[in-house]
Parts: C-alpha cells; sequence; structure tokens
C-alpha cells in the first residue's frame, strides 16, 4: 500500500482534549501512489502520533501513557482516517477530488472501532453528503456538485474520549477544460469535399475523477460562409441523452464514455466547389446526478474548403484540439 | 373592394384590440402557476433544512421534518423525495445533537420513504444507505425489531440491484455522441434534422438519433450498476455483519432472512461467518 504523508499541523493531544487536527496534502510531500494502489492512507508525517484516543475510561489512558512521552498512548488507541477514491487511479490526486466524486472514508488503527467507543464520519464543512455512515467508523462520501473546500471529520462517537477527532481538508473542483483525442482513420469520399473522423472526448483537469458526472454538448448555430453558407445559422442540436464519464487518466484525463466516440464530419458535399468556412462553437457541459446541466468550456467544431477549381478542393476539419486533418477531393475513398 | 378589405381590416384590429390584453392579462395555467409556487415553495423548505447546520437542535429537525415531509408527501412524490433526500441527507452527514436520537430519526425518514411506494433504483439504493446509522443505545425489543425491518430493506434492495443488472450487456456495443445523417444529405454530423431537406432522409436520420438515445439510456443504467453495484453489495454485507453482532444475538433470523432473499450460499455463509468473526472479537 502507497502512502501519502500528510503535512504535519498539529502537536499530540493529550486524553480527553477537544483539540483539532486539520490534515492538508501537500503537492510536494506526496510520495505517489502506485499503479492499482487500492488505498489513500492518510497520516501525519511525524514520529509520534497527534492524536490520541482513549480507549474506554480515563484510567485505560493514564494506564497507556507513556512517561517519557506526555500524551502517547498504546499504539492501539490511535486512529487515522483513511480516504480513498472509488475512482483510484494511478497518479490521481489526493487532496483533489472531482465534484461529485465518490470517496469510501475508512479508519486505520491497531483496534476495532468498537472498542475505541465507535468511530464516526461526519462533515465539518464545504457540502457534500455522507451514507453508509455507522459508528463502525466507514462511511461513503459523495462530494457536493459545486467547487468546496471540505473538511470531513473522524470522531470516536462514545465513550471518555466521546468527541475526540481528526480532521481531513480536501478540495473539490470543477471540470476546468477538455479536448478531442481522434483514434480513427480520416474518412474521404473521392470527388467530394469531405472529411471526417472519429474521436474521444476527455475532461480536465487530469489529476480527477469525474467519473460520478454525465456529459452533453449543447446547442450551437452555425457561422458559415462561402461554400459552407447554405447551412449559416443551423443548428446543432443538444444532446438528446447525457452520456456517462467513463475512466480517468493521469496524462489524458477522463473519457466521457461514448464508446463510438464523437462523429466529426462534413459530409459529403459535390461539386462546383468555392472557397468556404464552417463554424459551430459548441457548449460543453457535465451534469451531476439530479443536477442541471452546466456549461464549463465551449469547443469549435470548424471546418473550411479552399477550392483551386469547380472541380478540385482540399476539405479540412478540426474539433476540439483535434486536427486539422486534410483531404482533397481527388483523394481516394477512405473509412474510418 | 377596397371597402370590403378596409372593414375586414377594421375588424380585425378591433376583434385584435379586445383579445390581446384578453390573452396578456389572462392569468396562466393553473397547473403552471401551481408548479412555479409548488417549485419555490419546495426550495424554501429545504432552506429552512440547510438553516439547521447554524442551528444544530435535532428537537427543531425532527419539529419541520414531520410538518414538513408530510405536506410534501400528500402534495407530489417527486417533491416529497426530493425533500427527504435532503432532510436524511443532513442527518446521516453532521454532527447533531445526540448520536443516538439522531440514527433513530434518520432511520425513521429512511424507512418512511423505503415503505412510502415504489422509488426509482438509484433512490431506492441512497435512502437505503442512509439505514447504516443505528442508535447506541436503545430499547432491546425495539432495537430487534428495527434491526430486522432495516435488514430486510437492505436485502430486498439487494434484491433490486442483482435484478437491475443485465449480466449479458454488452458494454462494447457503439454509442455515439453526435450521429451522423444519411449520406445523402452532404450534411455534417451532428446538425439538426430540421436542416435535412428530403422527408425520407430526415425521417431516417431522426430514427438513428433515437436509436442512439434509446442505447445510450440502456448503457447509462447498466454503466451505473456496473459502476456501484459491487460496493452496495459490499455495505449490506456491512449492515448486516454490524447489525447482527450486536446484542441480542439472533443468528436464527439472520440465517432465515438470507435464505430469503439471497439465492448465492457462498454469500450468505460470508455475512453469516462475519458475524461469528465479529463476536469472538
Amino acid at each position: 500500500m502507497s502512502v501519502f504523508w500528510l503535512t504535519y499541523s498539529s502537536s499530540l493531544l493529550m486524553c480527553h482534549s477537544n483539540a483539532t487536527s486539520v490534515a492538508t496534502v501537500s503537492a510536494g510531500l506526496v510520495s505517489g501512489i502506485g499503479p492499482g494502489s487500492p488505498t489513500i492512507f492518510a497520516q501525519d508525517n511525524f514520529f509520534e502520533p497527534d492524536f490520541i484516543a482513549c480507549a474506554t475510561s480515563l484510567r485505560d489512558c493514564s494506564l497507556k501513557t507513556n512517561a517519557s512521552r506526555p500524551g502517547g498512548s498504546a499504539p492501539g488507541n490511535v486512529f487515522n482516517g483513511v480516504l480513498t477514491p472509488q475512482d483510484n487511479f494511478s497518479g490521481r490526486s489526493t487532496s483533489r477530488f472531482g465534484i461529485a466524486e465518490v470517496i469510501n472514508l475508512s479508519f486505520n488503527a491497531q483496534t476495532t472501532a468498537a472498542a475505541l467507543g465507535g468511530l464516526q464520519w461526519t462533515i465539518v464543512s464545504g457540502g457534500g453528503t455522507l451514507t453508509n455512515a455507522g459508528t463502525a467508523g466507514t462511511a461513503t462520501y459523495t462530494a457536493p456538485a459545486m467547487a468546496a473546500t471540505v473538511v470531513l471529520r473522524i470522531a470516536v462517537a462514545s465513550g471518555s474520549s466521546q468527541g475526540q477527532h481528526r480532521d481531513y481538508s480536501i478540495a473539490i473542483i470543477t471540470p476546468s477544460g477538455g479536448l478531442e483525442s481522434k483514434f480513427s482513420n480520416v474518412r474521404h469520399k473521392q470527388g467530394d469535399v469531405s472529411v471526417g473522423f472519429l474521436a474521444h472526448i476527455f475532461l480536465e483537469p487530469t489529476d480527477v475523477s469525474f467519473a460520478n458526472l454525465q456529459f452533453a454538448e449543447g446547442s450551437a448555430p452555425a457561422v458559415a460562409s462561402g461554400y459552407f453558407g447554405p447551412l449559416n445559422g443551423h443548428l446543432h442540436p443538444p444532446t438528446s441523452s447525457p452520456v456517462p464519464i467513463g475512466s480517468c487518466d493521469s496524462v489524458i484525463g477522463c473519457e466521457v464514455a461514448a464508446t463510438g466516440g464523437d462523429q466529426i464530419d462534413t459530409g459529403d458535399d459535390p461539386p462546383p466547389f468555392s472557397n468556404g468556412d464552417f463554424l459551430w462553437s459548441i457548449p460543453w457541459q457535465y451534469q451531476a446526478p439530479g443536477g442541471a446541466l452546466t456549461t464549463f468550456t465551449t469547443v469549435n467544431h470548424h471546418s473550411t474548403a479552399v477550392a483551386t477549381s469547380s472541380t478540385a478542393a482540399t476539405a479540412t476539419i478540426e474539433k476540439g484540439g483535434a486536427g486539422p486533418f486534410s483531404k482533397n477531393s481527388s483523394d481516394p475513398t477512405t473509412t474510418y | 373592394m377596397k371597402q370590403k378589405s378596409l372593414l375586414v381590416l377594421q375588424l380585425t384590429t378591433v376583434t385584435l384590440c379586445f383579445l390581446v390584453p384578453l390573452v396578456l392579462f389572462m392569468p396562466a395555467p393553473q397547473s403552471l402557476v401551481f408548479g412555479q409556487t409548488s417549485d419555490k415553495e419546495l426550495n424554501q423548505d429545504i432552506g429552512k433544512l440547510d438553516s439547521f447546520l447554524s442551528n444544530r437542535n435535532l428537537d427543531s429537525i425532527e419539529a419541520t421534518v414531520d410538518k414538513d415531509s408530510a405536506k410534501w408527501r400528500e402534495r407530489d412524490r417527486p417533491s416529497f423525495i426530493i425533500y427527504m433526500t435532503k432532510a436524511c441527507s443532513l442527518l446521516s452527514s453532521y454532527d447533531i445533537g445526540d448520536l443516538s436520537k439522531r440514527a433513530s430519526l434518520l432511520s425513521r425518514y429512511a424507512i418512511s420513504v423505503l415503505t412510502s411506494g415504489n422509488l426509482p433504483l438509484r433512490d431506492h439504493m441512497q435512502f437505503v444507505s442512509f439505514l447504516m446509522l443505528d442508535p447506541l443505545v436503545i430499547d432491546e425489543t425495539a432495537w430487534k425489531t428495527l434491526r430486522q425491518q432495516k435488514a430486510e430493506l437492505w436485502l430486498a434492495a439487494r434484491r433490486r440491484v442483482q435484478s437491475s443488472v443485465d449480466p449479458a450487456f454488452n458494454f462494447n456495443e457503439p454509442i455515439f455522441l453526435n450521429v451522423a445523417p444519411p449520406a445523402a444529405s452532404g450534411l455534417p454530423a451532428g446538425i439538426s434534422p430540421e436542416s435535412v431537406r428530403d422527408p425520407k432522409l430526415r425521417a431516417e436520420y431522426e430514427h438513428a438519433i433515437a436509436e442512439n438515445s434509446a442505447k445510450t439510456r440502456r448503457f447509462n443504467d447498466q454503466y451505473w450498476l456496473k459502476k456501484n453495484a459491487a460496493d452496495f453489495y459490499q455495505n449490506v454485507e456491512r449492515y448486516l455483519v454490524n447489525a447482527y453482532s450486536r446484542s441480542p444475538n439472533d443468528l436464527a433470523e439472520l440465517e432465515r432472512l438470507l435464505s430469503q432473499y439471497i439465492e448465492d450460499n457462498d454469500v450468505r455463509v460470508r455475512i453469516l461467518e462475519g458475524v461469528d468473526k465479529r463476536q469472538l472479537q
């Protein structure tokens, strides 16, 4: 299991102390998660535990306190929160999470939650929802549908240490952009102004998961001229059924799970040719469960025709950073 | 001829002068007004729940939720579900008041939704997930009754999830973000069907879009289950092990429920062994 060492931000707490330890992750101190690492384990980067929970009574606590290390106690009474994103892809951030992202919360201790008096996770601030939040020290956190700084708390639920806790601060972020990545051949029909390709869409930033969101394109009127002039004002309608976000990758981002991809294609347009330009500025939108569609960026679906004669032209097409890809009208027919 | 046209124009003008104000000042359709008022009222009631984050008083929350949930339950079901999701989320997520009282309230509210009629699958799973928190202090007889009721709700939801999963679903079946119109139209992929002039080609294109949408919706449902079912099953097991490890011991009841709701013998054995192991700790 790979371990993230959190910046140390509190001192030892004595038994029955109500002091708070807010642990935040500093990128410079993250030692990294190995591929497929199942767990992000938050622990203070300090020799001594910064939180001590007394087991069941003051007597237990005092008996276990080491005189040479005031406030210390038996290792069995130390607990740390463990935040494990459901989408725990290699190289992801452990302090930043996507909106609506789901994080499994648990704890690490040398004894059971019951022996500590029960452990319960709660939200201190920042929003989101906890489900499956019993007193066994586990819960499921779903981040809010908007950017936030969230503080989560794991606390002793009962007994003499009731209320003692540790806090974890995480940042929740929205998609900031996206791109298209071509995965097909460039399609063309010989004799026509005709070019197209298939691409996958990826959402950025690349260090968090947006796997609990859906993706859609909004409406956009065409701005077209010359050869494409008859299409001026023609609509790109909104996506009829938003598509889920699939797997995420720390290099390219979270992939929109349209398994067939996005078809970006001029169609097949016959001669006589002339110069022309076609543009759809398409809003890209995300949707959190139960929420409204929110536009986070706009990408251009842009194509041109450059004619050298009424029967010869070059067509180009590009969208969202993929392309431009070109085909001459005389090029042989190709498929995706 | 000219005079006749003038008369028609005058009559039209008079009619319009009479009708336009009538239309402009006519009350909006009742359902529209009700819908807008209802949405505003729901938002206000949800806002009231948010305000409890600064005044963490369980008695006030209970009084408010009892009153407002009864109103929404009677008025319309989607609003009732939205309101109760918010109420349960508040009690499940925040450290408000006495833990046992909070757990009892949360259980009562979640159970009231789960026993109120059919729920969409995702709502069903969420409300069951609110049942994880049990009161620490509770009369033994009441606990026994509550435990059995909760166990049955967890297990019924598990059975529903399992029956919703299509094991033969093909996740590689292509779905497209933008569908290309028929080649003969000469139009770019993703254009509105209204742009296709030929009625036959337009109908063909509309059919392709509708088919892609239907495939996308099926994909969405199965993909969501693929991502979430395993965790849900794990939480069902976690709840049952925690609850039946707690006094009073009633493995016979658990065994009966397991055989009623779970076909897979390995799962039943795993849960019973989990309880045994926990009781030995």
